[in-house]
This record gives C-alpha cells, structure tokens and sequence, in this order.
C-alpha cells in the first residue's frame, strides 16, 4: 500500500501529482472465496479488512449493490460515543471507541476522528433522571460520562440557550468527552483502501440476489448479478436492506427499516463546538470540518425502503434547533436526504451467527451505527474466522429475543421512539 | 408526509394517524400453550417486505379506528382502492 | 471587463435612486436592482473569493445559479445573514452588504498564498496526512482547518425576526412563473382549479423578462406578461407567490416552498414575519423551472469577467447594465446568438463559436458588422482570463 504521508504530498506537489495510485482496484469477482461480506458500507468493509489483517483470510470479497460507504454509511450525521446504559452495550460501544482513537494511524488514513464531546441534553425532571442514572451506570463500566448542571453546558457550548423560560428548557446535560464526530467518507474509503491492499477484493455494482445452500443447510453461493460466487462463510451487514438480503437464505429478523432524516447547512466558520444531542425532542446538531452545520431529525413513522421522509419529521426537529439555538435561526439548510435504517425491537443490534451455518449477520443498528463501525466490523470478522461469537457480541444474538434476554436500549433511552 | 386514505373518513395527511405495523399478524390463541419460537414469531419477526407491504394504521386524530392497508414500501405508494376495515 | 449602466432600457426604476454599501463603500444604484446588477453597473468586478485558494470570483450569473458572488447582509447587529447571493439581494436604501472569506480585504486577500501551494493542496490532501502525532488532529490540524473553511460567521445575537408557516391545498401547483409556468397557469385556472403559482424572483415573467423583443402569439412578451398576470390575479381560485422558492418535493405530492417577505424592505413593520415557510399539498405539481446555462470549461473559466451568455443578456435587458465594453462571446447554446447581438447592439462585440453549424448564421450576422472569429479549436480566442495565471 502506497504510504500517504505529508512527505508523500510533497513529492508529488513536485512530482505533477503522477505518482497517486488508486485507492482501491475495480475488482471483478473470483468465482470462489473463503469470505464473502455482502454490503460495502462501513461496517463490511471493516469487517473485510479485519478478516485480512487479523485473521489471514485474505481471500474475502466485498460485494455491494451500488458504490461502497453510498448507503447509510453516506447519510449519517458521523456521532462517535459510547454512553449507552446496559452492561453488554457499554462493551460493544466502547470497544468501537476504542479503535477510533488510533484508527486513522492504523489505516493509514485520515479518518478525522474528533473527540469534541458529545452532549446529551435533559429537558424534564424525567430526562434528568434518566441521563443521570446513564452517568452513573458509564461510570461502574468505565465509561466516561459526566453530568453537566445548565451552567457548565453553556460554557461548554456557548451558543445553547439555557434560558428556563422556552419550550424545551435545558435543566442539564450528559457529557461524553471522549465521544465526537468522524470523517463518514474517509471511514469507508480508508477501510477499503486497507484491506484491498491485504488481497480483499471490493466488487462495487454487485447485488446480491440469491443465497445458496448445499444439502447439509450451509451456505455454498451467492448469486449476483455479476454471477454465481462460491464461499462457505458469508456475512451479511447490509444495514437498512439486511432483512431483504437474509431473507434470500430463508432466515428472518426481528428488524424493521424505517427512514431516517438528516440535514446541512450552509457552511460559517466555527459556531458549534461539540455535538449537542436531545433524544427526547429527536434533535442533534454538530459542525463538520467544512462548516456545515450536520442536524439529524427523528426517523419517519414508517418502513419504508424509499430512502426519503416527509418535511414535517424536519420541520419539528429544526424548530426545536432553532429554540436551543436562537443565533442559527437565520441559517438555511443547503442538502437534505433520507436512509434507511433496520431497527430492532430493543434498539440493540444483532451480530453473530445465523440459524444457517456458514451464515453471519451484523444489522439492527438502527439510528446509530455509523459509531460502532470499527467495533462492529472487528467483532464480526473474529466471529466469521472463530465460527463462535466473540465474548463481546454473544449477548447480541438472534436468540436473546425467543430467550427474553433484550437488551433493551429503547427502553433505557426513555424516549418515544 | 403521506396521504392516507381512512376507509371510514376519507383521505387524510399522515399526521392524523399512528402506524401500527405489519398487519395480519395474529395473535396465539393460547399463548400459554404457544411454543417459544411461534411466540417469538408473534412478537418479534417481521416481513420488513421490500415491496407491496399489508400493513395496519390507525385514524388516531380522527375517527380512532384501526384498518388495514397495502402499500408498496419502495414508492411509497397506497393501492388506495386496497385500504379494507 | 467593466460594467456600465446604458442610458436607457431595463426593468429598473430610474427615477427611484437607492443607496447602499458594499465593504463599506456608499454606491447608488436603482429600485429593481439586485446588489449585483448595482455593483456591475459601478464597474465592479470583484466579488468573493473561493473557498479553497481564494481565487478571485466575480459574478458568472444574474440569478440563483451563481456561484460565486455570496456576500453577508446585515439590517443591524443580530439581523446579520451570511452567504447570500448578491444576484439574489434586492437592494434598498441602506443596505448594508460585505464580501466574505477574505483578510484583510477582498482586493488583497493574503489568504490568497493557498494558490501557490495548490500543488500541496491536492484534492482529498487532508485524508493523506495530518495523522502524526496522534492526538495532534483534534489538538492542532484540524482546529486551524476549521477556521479556515467556513465563507463568514454565522449570527452572534439571537435572530429577533419572527418567521410564519402555513398549509395550503391545491389542485395545480405550478413552480416558476415564467412563459411555461404561466401559460399552465393560465390554463389550469381556466378550468376552476385551484392554482397555485410561485416564483423566486420578485417579478414573474422568467426568461421572457431577458427578451424584451421576444413575441408571445405575436404580442410583445412583456404585453403578454402584464396580460397574464391580470387575468391571474382577477381570479379567486389563482394564488401568485412571488420571492417564493420551492425547496423540496415530499411524498405524495407535498411541496415545500420558502416565501420571503421583507428582506427586500427597507423599513419592514415590526411584526412583520420576515419568511414563510408553505407545505402545499398539490393533486397536481407543473414543474416549469427554466433552464439554467451550462458554463463551458476552460482554464480560467472562474476568472472575473467570465460570465454566461445568459447573464449578460439579463443584466443588460433587466438591470439596464452592459456588463463591459470589450465582450467576447462564447457559450455552448443559442444562448450566444442572441446575447452577441444584443450586446452589440449597445456595443461592439466579437463573438465567437465552437461549431462550424453556425457559420451560415455567422455570414448573415457579419453583414450587421459584427466580427466573428471562425476558430473551432478555440485557442486563438479563448478569452484572456483577467488577472494572471490559469487554473490546472
């Protein structure tokens, strides 16, 4: 792999600029692998490059419909953190966490991890309740969380507005300060990037659209519609789409896909400097690098796989950034957009094995799964290579919901979802 | 936001009803008798169908009744005519 | 190329002079300028710089195309709103605008070093470095990045400002009120429907407005303009929203439109909501936006004094504003003809054209006295781009 570096720019600053190699190579699928990952957001491609780098199975391919990290990879608002209440959540998110810190150095890639605090804004006596007790569960699992009183807020985010007189009153706010914001695009691009130069082949405009099983019930094929693919270990992590591609093995989730909203700004210099997150008023805003002004609203009330929600999901949520932050009222929005995000009854994902052997999933990660891509990709490649769940994940399995064992972060959240 | 056909109201916008999820999902008649992956089933495993959805919506601020609906959840689209009480 | 008010012609008001700065300079310009068309006919060519290399940009259009001439325009303190297009700003008296994402000034832009390391500066340079050490991209690199993107600050006091919204049901939504949209305009109120018409600019009328000799059924097109807009307006079931842009196309018909109300005031009322915001939900939607040139690409094509055919057209029939003494004419369309003779009309102009299909055209022009250069490979005319070097 080419090494990127600020010596690297310099000599091709001299050198015209003819010496970049591209990223990745426009692979065209081999008829076998030892792996296959169906879905090249963030998440596959991860796990793709972890099966490579850790597990040696550098014959893996990743197979995506449309152009890699263009799904919900593409349309997140990019929040890092790892401040969820239950003891499983509080390991797989922080593992995630952990990984950010030296992912870009470990990719070789600027990732644009910032860990300029995500804040978590309590609005009601019950809202207080409930961030605090999240404070304290992170503390006993050492997490990193911390209350804030209205006061400290403001100092930590100036142009919030904390006057007890509005709508949504600020009466407190849960400090994550290891938790921010990463570069979207540079997460699937560096991870491509990564494990095409491990061998990983990365088959974009490739859909899958059949599962094969031999006469044992494993896995045996996928059919695409760039051929038939043999592999005895396939992956799904497919987000939004994950029922539709395991149903073609004959498997069905517990999830539902739902569309989810997001929106920018016009860009001005630094205004916002941390993210600033309400779950109970479905608001969070924060400033990419470019200076955009990044808000995310609440999913659509629907399944839907159209990729796109209704204005007034928008319309409440920027009433509510306008309320929080009367300075911005006067910015227009440049770009909105929709994904589609597969939702699980508990708000907790599914990573693991599949009733079919040779068959892995990672999916229902709902709103929030763009945080946990380097965990997620990690975890399920050790659980593709070991053929068992990693410690980390096994709580996370289909079966915790015929066993009655939820996880249940929707719940915890204590917001109507 | 949708248009949504009440079949006891008429058309009406999506903010006046809840949506109330696949439809046609029936509860065990003896859930004590129900075996944990039929039960499973009932609670949690949905179609999440890519495609022409039957699905149940509820006339919330309006007339208050449940009724049934098809709609294809790659347009968006009701097969208006569909809609059943 | 420098810009110049014609002693007549145009949709302005003459005997209505507005003043009003820019980056603290008082100019004069007329009611129905934009703060373009005003800044233009002062001879000003300079109006922004670009985001990366802070290159300077001058006007390349007269309407919601433009990229480069974002301005901030401030009534007072906390009603101060960035990143406007100044073809978009109706001027009126005291307004106050500044150009952005310069320092010291705009004519002297230090920032400006960024196009000599553009070599360093490659597209996506910030995914290549910036990692070592580790703690330094939150600590170091990337706080100094962030200052220095962004083209101007965001308000510091809250917006006092009041904003409405509305629902509205219609049969017809018709979206842009020019010969299209008002002809189907026209059309579908005549029927009894429920019309809904709106437009971005202050003035319906669209192209037919940059075509004062143009015909509609052998009436002039502003006859026929006036004439449409009366027989709209006596009608109850016809609702004609002016400043009004559609923003977004929502399932099933929903529409959502932005209607600003007082930002081309000079003293609006106070109570008076400054937007509104409209969710039309519509049986039917027309979309009859127009179209917008297409730039052609070349090196320098960003230059001041690059500017579409189009636009030279508009400014010169709408704002009564030659957009320079020396023109050149080159663009991709029929847009050229008609701007070249248009533009010669108020001056000389030497035009000229990528395809041999217009040679014939270009015969019959030649006896009007207009110059037209036969290249096809374009090198000999490419226009000059003023202020140095080109971009790779």
């Amino acid at each position: 792999m080419q090494k990127y570096s600020a010596w690297a720019l310099l000599r091709e600053a001299f050198g015209g600029q003819r010496g970049w190699q591209s990223q990745w190579r426009r692979a065209s699928p081999a008829p076998e692998y030892d792996a296959i990952i169906i879905g090249g957001g963030g998440h596959g491609l991860a796990a793709a490059y972890y099966l490579a780098a850790e597990h040696g199975i550098t014959r893996t391919a990743v197979l995506e419909k449309s152009w890699i990290g263009g799904g919900s990879t593409g349309r997140n608002t990019t929040i890092v953190r790892s401040n969820y209440l239950f003891d499983e959540s509080a390991r797989l998110y922080d593992h995630a966490l952990d990984l950010w810190q030296d992912l870009a150095q470990v990719l070789n890639y600027n990732v644009m991890y910032s860990p300029r605090g995500v804040m978590m804004l309590a609005h009601g006596v019950h809202d207080v309740q409930v961030l605090k007790r999240h404070v304290h569960a992170n503390r006993c699992n050492g997490v990193t969380n911390e209350w804030l009183s209205p006061e400290e807020a403001k100092a930590f985010c100036p142009p919030l507005n904390i006057e007890p007189n509005i709508r949504y009153p600020v009466l407190g706010a849960a400090l994550q300060r290891r938790g921010g914001t990463a570069r979207h695009d540079a997460v699937a691009w560096g991870y491509a990037r990564a494990a095409d130069a491990l061998g990983v082949d990365i088959v974009e405009n490739c859909e899958v659209t059949g599962i094969r099983r031999d006469a044992s019930g494993a896995v045996a094929a996928v059919e695409t519609s760039r051929g038939l693919i043999k592999s005895r270990r396939i992956g799904v992590s497919a987000a939004g789409f994950s029922s539709v591609v395991i149903g073609l093995a004959g498997v069905r989730l517990p999830i539902e896909s739902f569309p989810l909203q997001a929106l920018v700004s016009e860009p001005v210099k630094p205004v916002v400097p941390c993210v600033v997150m309400s779950g109970s008023i479905h608001a969070y805003i924060s400033q990419s690098d470019k200076g955009e002004l990044v808000i995310g609203a609440g999913t659509d009330a629907y399944t839907s796989y159209t990729q796109r929600g209704a204005l007034h999901v928008n319309s409440h949520t920027l009433a509510a950034i306008c309320e929080l932050f009367p300075t911005l009222r006067r910015m227009r929005m440049l770009r909105n957009w929709a994904g589609t995000v597969d939702v699980t009854t508990d708000r907790s994902p599914i990573i693991g094995k599949t009733p079919v052997p040779g068959l892995y999933v990672n999916c229902g990660w709902g709103t929030g799964g763009f945080k946990a891509t380097p965990g997620a990709g990690h975890l399920l490649a050790w659980t593709m290579a070991h053929d068992e769940p990693h410690p980390i994940v096994a709580p996370f399995n289909i079966e915790r919901f015929r066993d009655g064992r939820l996880i249940d972060e929707a719940a915890a959240a204590a917001v109507a979802h | 936001m949708l248009i949504i056909n009440c079949p006891y109201c008429g058309p009406r916008p999506e903010l006046e009803f809840s949506y109330a999820g696949q439809a046609h999902v029936a509860r065990p008649a003896d859930p004590s008798a129900t075996g944990d992956d039929e039960w499973t089933a009932y609670l949690y495993l949905r179609t999440n169908t890519r495609g022409v959805h039957a699905e149940r919506w509820r006339h919330a601020r309006g007339c208050a009744r449940f009724f049934n609906a098809l709609r294809d959840t790659t347009t968006d689209r009701f097969r208006r005519d569909l809609s059943e009480r | 190329m420098t810009g110049q008010r014609t002693t007549r012609g145009g949709r302005i008001d003459r005997t209505r002079p507005v003043s009003f700065t820019f980056d603290g300079r008082g100019y004069q310009g007329f009611a129905g300028d934009t703060l373009a068309s005003a800044l233009l006919a002062h001879g000003v060519r300079l109006f922004g710089r670009s985001f990366k290399y802070h290159r300077p940009r001058g006007l390349l259009a007269a309407g919601t195309e433009e990229p480069n001439a974002l301005v901030t325009v401030s009534r007072d303190a906390a009603r101060r709103t960035p990143n406007v297009q100044a073809t978009q700003v109706e001027i009126y008296e005291g307004l106050v605008a500044e150009s952005q994402n310069r320092w010291p000034g705009l004519g002297f832009d230090l920032n400006a070093v960024n196009s000599f390391l553009s070599p360093l500066l490659t597209s996506g340079f910030y995914y290549k470095t910036f990692m070592w050490p580790r703690f330094a991209w939150h600590r170091w690199y990337e706080p100094v990045i962030r200052a220095a993107a962004g083209p101007a600050h965001a308000p510091r006091l809250p917006d006092p400002d009041r904003y409405a919204q509305r629902f509205a049901h219609c049969d017809v939504l018709v979206i842009g009120a020019g010969p299209a949209g008002l002809a189907a305009a026209l059309a579908a109120a005549a029927t009894g429907a429920r019309v809904i018409l709106c437009d971005e600019q202050a003035e319906p009328g669209g192209s037919l407005l940059d075509e004062p000799a143009g015909t509609i059924n052998e009436r002039p097109a502003a006859l026929w303009i006036d004439e449409a807009l009366v027989k709209l307006g006596a009608q109850p079931n016809v609702t004609l929203l002016r400043r009004t842009t559609a923003f977004g196309y929502f399932p099933h018909n929903m529409v959502g439109l932005v209607e600003c109300l007082t930002d081309h005031l000079a003293t609006p009322a106070a109570a008076a909501p400054r937007e509104r915001i409209w969710q039309v939900r519509a049986r039917e939607v027309v979309l009859a936006t127009g179209a917008i040139e297409r730039p052609l690409v070349f090196p320098g094509n960003d230059r001041p004094g690059v500017m579409l055919a189009s636009a030279a057209r508009s400014y010169l029939h709408r704002f009564g504003v030659r957009v320079g003494s020396r023109i050149a004419v080159l663009a991709g369309c029929d847009e050229a003809y008609a701007a070249a003779l248009d533009l010669h009309e108020a001056g000389p102009v030497s035009p000229s054209w990528p395809t041999s299909a217009m040679r014939r055209w270009a015969r019959a022009r030649r006896r009007h006295g207009l110059l037209v250069c036969r290249s096809l490979n374009a090198p000999p005319c490419w226009p000059r781009p003023v202020g140095g070097e080109s971009a790779a």
